[in-house]
């Protein structure tokens, strides 16, 4: 070869293992086997679509088939996380709708934007129509703030300076917005006590609040259910997890950020002795966890085993002291997935709770209320993320 | 489909290279006949099946009104060429053609806009149609109807082969975005090109340079202007941000696409000419349109401008050529009235600057002629973005503080102090940096040149990886140019 020619393949090199590299992605997406679930994503996988003249001819196959190639790229998470990375490294702090921050603990941490509330007065008059409906209950709305509110201060300087919706604002919306319900007040304020002790009322890599954050809660809520707060020290709580990243993680993939771990309360007289029915799969237990969920990345479902429409829980030891002089025994608690790490906290004070997840329950909730008699308080738990798109709630009532 | 997308760059890209490259090379040497036409031949095959797939992936109908239009002028330049001396036949031939094209573009991209019009008027009320435009067509038939002109003019012998011919008209490269490329560009090269490293690798680093300025530019351009539209009580200053970072972005994707299709052509050996030559750094609105989508300028001054008269018959003759040219060339980007008025737009400041004071804007300094243009320009896409005119004037009570909106607000910062490094890369690229780089690196040594060469090389490579890592980690990848 004429030492040209030679020199011009040298020369091309980087084109040579460029091409390589788009081939070999096309390889392994070819042969690599596909996967049905993200657990990252915790959604199905696109699968390869359906082949029809029809789907052909409309287009539909073809965006199907793009998706199909999205899902199942091959290192499809590592890729993701390449790109977060080079966006932090050109000083990106708002990525993918995730904000990055310094904690009191100086880790990094990782917020949900708070998204305008849209639905504020529906969430309102849903309430209201709700508990017009009910023969005689006392009902609570807790509306519990997120992250991005508890670390306001330590939000990015510009991103603090522009105008946007605050969590703050919709919690003083809704006061005076209920009829004959009581709002729980006070949770922001409760919830910052504990930036002093440095607990996480948050995870770092996840929307919900911790079980530090739940403990905080179920001290403002008490009151509102007339039971006496069961204060509880650091010993009450035991780590079952430390390598826990949650679904903020999941938009953003980062390693950057270390995992989080997972607490639970548990009194060990519940072994045994209460009784925990999944009404919609019908499994019963004796504890409000599901540690096999510890083994996957999903592992905030622990708590009260995922999703369910109806959770009956019984505790026939439960202690039924009261602030005032009702005997209050059953609760019903209306609610989002926040509340499934504060529910556990709730057995020791009553007999018997029946938690509705009103995304899966299709039921009227207020005339279920109404057939049964037993109960006296009701509790409609929702954290401000999801308060405003939840489409269940409109069917409560 | 696009360029910039998975699908594209990772299964379509890497099947079209082996077949074209090592198959088509193969296939050349097994197949009986001579051998450079024949090479060429089977080269032209499977680049035409790739690009009918290329289309009918995203318009798996209107690939048959494409095929319907080439048909329709391929034999339009044959019958031009039959009755070379009967010029009577030749007109009606191509007006035929003419009409067949444009009725066909008038149906599918204008039906609705002309019915709706009409609707304006009180007491009508037609039935909108509701066609979905076909990808591309726009492009597609300004290139099939060159063509016939040009047949016509006899600048250009007319294809007697109609799959060459569909090849050029279907050609994924430029299909669906441009640029506009005319017969007369290609026809040689369409039966015999020449294919080697360097200039595959030269192609392969323009369509590289493409991708990265789409993927790693405009689309976080277009994230940013999304953020800023979105937010209430924007400022003024932020509502003119807002517009230059749309400006940005329309120039950043569509600039992108004509390199990434210079590329493409390159890497199969087509030369295809420069669409862009840094617009965002003209000095005067003349000076813009020289450097904006030039084909499509040169296309409208070519077939219609000049056939109008021109500047020959007077002044007013010239206005009302320059009316019509710019009212179509408006209509041309999107059957909507804003799309009209940015033409006329434009129009107007051209005409200004060619009988008013363009004289005068030759002798101010050259920072103000530029700052004066890039307001025309920046207002002008504000206009280009709205389609509903009600949202441009609500948009607009905010850029001229009519909103009782505050002149500098915060709202701004975040956007800004969020995207830095892109923000700076994007605007320094609106200037002709890199020319000059690529001068200063002519200037080196051999030695040094081949170390630039290497390192820029892997740097690249980099760079796809970040820009694939980037398509994979973001669904946000819509394709601006995709009205046209």
């Amino acid at each position: 070869m004429k030492k040209e020619t030679v020199k011009t393949i040298l020369k091309n090199i980087p084109v040579y293992i460029m091409l390589a590299m788009l081939l070999a992605f096309a390889v392994f997406f070819i042969v690599l086997p596909k996967k049905e679930f993200s657990e990252n994503e915790n959604r199905m996988l696109a699968k390869f679509p359906e082949l029809s003249i029809k789907k052909i001819s409309n287009g539909e196959f073809q965006s199907e088939f793009e998706n199909f190639l999205s899902d199942q790229f091959p290192l499809r998470d590592n890729l993701l996380s390449v790109s977060v990375r080079a966006s932090r490294l050109g000083g990106k702090k708002e990525i993918n709708d995730v904000i990055y921050i310094r904690d009191e603990k100086d880790r990094l941490r990782l917020l949900d934007v708070y998204k305008k509330p849209e639905n504020k007065e529906k969430f309102a008059n849903t309430v209201n129509t709700f508990s017009g409906k009910l023969n005689n209950a006392n009902v609570v709305v807790m509306l519990v703030p997120t992250a991005v509110n508890h670390y306001e201060e330590e939000l990015p300087k510009l991103y603090k300076m522009q105008e946007r919706p605050l969590e703050k604002d919709t919690l003083n919306y809704f006061e005076g917005q209920f009829s004959n319900v009581s709002y729980v007040m006070g949770i922001s304020e409760t919830l910052s006590l504990g930036k002093a002790t440095c607990d996480s009322m948050y995870y770092r890599t996840d929307h919900h609040w911790t079980m530090q954050g739940a403990y905080k809660g179920y001290c403002c809520l008490a009151p509102y259910l007339y039971i006496p707060v069961k204060e509880k020290t650091y010993d009450d709580f035991q780590t079952v997890s430390e390598d826990f990243y949650g679904t903020t993680w999941s938009k953003v993939c980062d390693t950057a950020v270390s995992p989080d771990s997972i607490e639970i309360y548990e009194n060990p007289e519940w072994a045994g002795n209460i009784t925990v029915t999944y009404e919609d799969t019908k499994e019963i237990t004796d504890s409000p966890y599901n540690k096999e969920y510890l083994n996957k990345k999903d592992k905030y479902s622990m708590y009260l085993n995922n999703q369910h429409s109806l959770i009956h829980i019984e505790n026939p030891n439960a202690d039924l002291e009261r602030t005032d002089d009702s005997e209050h025994s059953s609760l019903v608690i209306i609610k989002d997935s926040y509340a499934n790490s504060l529910v556990p906290l709730l057995i020791d004070q009553y007999e018997t709770i029946w938690v509705f997840d009103p995304r899966y329950y299709k039921g009227s909730i207020s005339s279920w209320i109404n057939e049964h008699k037993e109960v006296e308080d009701v509790l409609i738990l929702y954290n401000l993320g999801t308060m405003d798109d939840d489409r269940g709630i409109g069917a409560i009532y | 489909m696009v360029f910039s997308s998975l699908l594209f760059l990772i299964l379509f890209f890497a099947a079209f290279l082996i077949c074209y490259f090592p198959v088509g090379a193969l296939l050349g040497k097994i197949i009986p006949g001579r051998s450079l036409s024949k090479a060429v031949a089977v080269r032209n095959a499977i680049l035409l099946i790739f690009s009918l797939f290329f289309y009918a992936w995203g318009e798996p109908r209107c690939v048959f009104l494409m095929l319907l239009s080439s048909l329709v002028d391929y034999i339009d330049g044959l019958l031009l060429e039959k009755f070379e001396d009967r010029p009577g036949v030749r007109k009606t031939c191509l007006i035929l053609s003419l009409v067949i094209n444009l009725s066909i573009l008038g149906v599918m991209k204008y039906a609705d806009f002309f019915l709706g019009s009409i609707n304006m008027i009180p007491g009508i009320s037609l039935p909108l149609p509701g066609i979905a435009l076909p990808i591309g067509i726009s492009f597609y038939t300004f290139q099939t109807t060159s063509y016939s002109i040009d047949v016509y003019r006899k600048k250009v012998k007319a294809e007697r082969n109609y799959f060459r011919y569909l090849t050029y008209i279907s050609m994924f490269s430029q299909l669906i975005a441009g640029p506009i490329v005319r017969y007369s560009k290609v026809s040689e090269e369409l039966k015999n090109r020449n294919i080697n490293l360097s200039q595959f690798s030269k192609g392969f680093y323009r369509f590289l340079i493409g991708l990265f300025r789409k993927v790693l530019i405009a689309n976080q351009l277009g994230a940013m202007w999304d953020g800023l539209r979105g937010t209430e009580n924007l400022s003024v200053v932020g509502a003119w941000l807002g517009m230059l970072l749309f400006t940005l972005q329309l120039y950043y994707d569509f600039s992108a696409y004509s390199d990434m299709a210079i590329g493409l052509g390159l890497m199969m050996g087509f030369h295809f000419d420069e669409n862009f030559r840094y617009p965002l750094s003209s000095l005067s609105l003349t000076d813009f349109w020289r450097r904006w989508h030039i084909s499509l300028s040169g296309w409208f001054r070519d077939y219609l401008y000049i056939p109008l008269g021109g500047n020959r018959h007077g002044k007013l003759k010239e206005l009302r050529n320059l009316f019509i040219v710019w009212f179509l060339t408006g209509l041309w980007h999107g059957a909507s009235w804003n799309f009209v008025l940015w033409g006329l737009y434009h129009g107007v400041f051209l005409v200004l600057e060619k009988f008013v004071y363009g004289k005068f804007l030759e002798k101010l300094p050259k920072a103000v002629r530029h700052i004066y243009t890039l307001i025309i320009v920046v207002f002008g896409f504000g206009l280009f973005y709205f389609d509903k005119m009600s949202e441009f004037g609500n948009y607009l009570t905010y850029a001229f503080k009519i909103a009782g909106n505050a002149f500098a607000g915060p709202e701004i910062l975040w956007v800004i102090g969020n995207n830095i490094p892109i923000l700076l890369v994007a605007i320094v690229c609106m200037y002709p940096v890199f020319p000059k780089l690529l001068e200063k690196y002519h200037s080196l040594g051999e030695k040094k040149k081949d170390t630039v060469y290497l390192v820029g090389g892997f740097a690249a490579a980099g760079l796809l990886l970040l820009s694939i890592a980037e398509l994979v980690g973001s669904s946000f990848n819509p394709f601006l140019y995709f009205r046209f």
